[in-house]
């Protein structure tokens, strides 16, 4: 289950991820721990910490750079995503997720299983948060801009699935 | 009840609050890793976290100044309360002491 911790962000992954698959690797695999480690990653994107903001920098010889950049953050860096802003980003990913689970569980019903179907039902919940970023990080940017990014990681994320499932076909 | 306002406030973690809470209490008796963190809630307070929760309230403590990490033992991160933890953690339960006392003397008079 180890392998979940991949849906962490990087900054955070070199933080904790050495500790957290630790901590995984004593506990008995089950479908509430998979759910619990998700919300944790799709927390620690929607809520950076300073402790791997601090870590992130490190790794590239900057550490001195971070109060600097924490400064500019409060003093308006970055885009302004509020409470409702996150709710409306978290209502995406997880409304989206049920909504693909139940389409995926139609279609099986419907065509039987496929390694096509399976694959790209696994990145759903990613693509979901793909799209959440028109509230968070790519809020207040142009259209185009929004368009180009969340398209581009979505036909990234999309290949790659189908890649997989072409392999195990 | 008035709040000091130079103390962290653990309701601003959110839904991490419970576990930060539990987290500073578990540290209240020496440093520990995640591991025996997770234990030693389990064993007092009869929950269990999850491993994306408790380090979601890691990393929050952390980065509050709360709690720091100390030199890693082997492939575990032991954490320890800093003096800023400690006061944020007396102040919780001195409030939380606060409610429990007025819930029993209403109780008592019900």
């Amino acid at each position: 289950m180890t392998w979940l911790i991949k849906l962490y962000p990087p900054a955070w992954r070199r933080r904790y991820g050495r500790e957290l698959a630790e901590l995984i690797s004593t506990q008995p695999a089950s479908f509430g721990t998979a759910i619990d480690l998700v919300a944790g990653a799709v927390d620690a994107w929607l809520n950076p910490q300073s402790s791997t903001a601090a870590m992130a920098a490190d790794a590239k010889g900057a550490g001195a750079m971070v109060p600097k950049m924490l400064q500019l953050k409060c003093a308006g860096y970055g885009p302004s995503v509020t409470k409702a802003d996150n709710l409306k980003a978290v209502a995406i990913v997880i409304g989206g997720s049920l909504l693909a689970a139940l389409a995926y569980t139609w279609a099986t019903a419907r065509y039987g299983k496929d390694p096509y179907l399976e694959s790209v039902f696994f990145v759903s919940w990613l693509v979901c948060f793909i799209f959440s970023q028109h509230y968070t990080t790519l809020k207040g940017r142009p259209a185009l801009v929004q368009a180009v990014l969340i398209g581009g990681q979505t036909a990234v994320v999309t290949a790659i699935a189908l890649a997989a499932a072409w392999i195990n076909a | 009840m008035a709040r000091r306002d130079d103390v962290t406030d653990l309701e601003e973690f959110g839904r991490f609050a419970e576990p930060a809470l539990l987290i500073l209490v578990s540290l209240a008796d020496g440093s520990k890793h995640g591991y025996a963190i997770t234990e030693d809630i389990a064993d007092f307070a009869g929950v269990r976290f999850g491993p994306g929760s408790l380090y979601g309230a890691i990393a929050r403590l952390e980065s509050r100044g709360l709690i720091e990490a100390l030199e890693a033992d082997d492939r575990r991160n032991p954490y320890q309360l800093t003096a800023v933890g400690e006061k944020a953690l007396r102040a919780r339960l001195a409030s939380m002491q606060a409610v429990a006392r007025v819930g029993q003397r209403r109780l008592a008079n019900a």
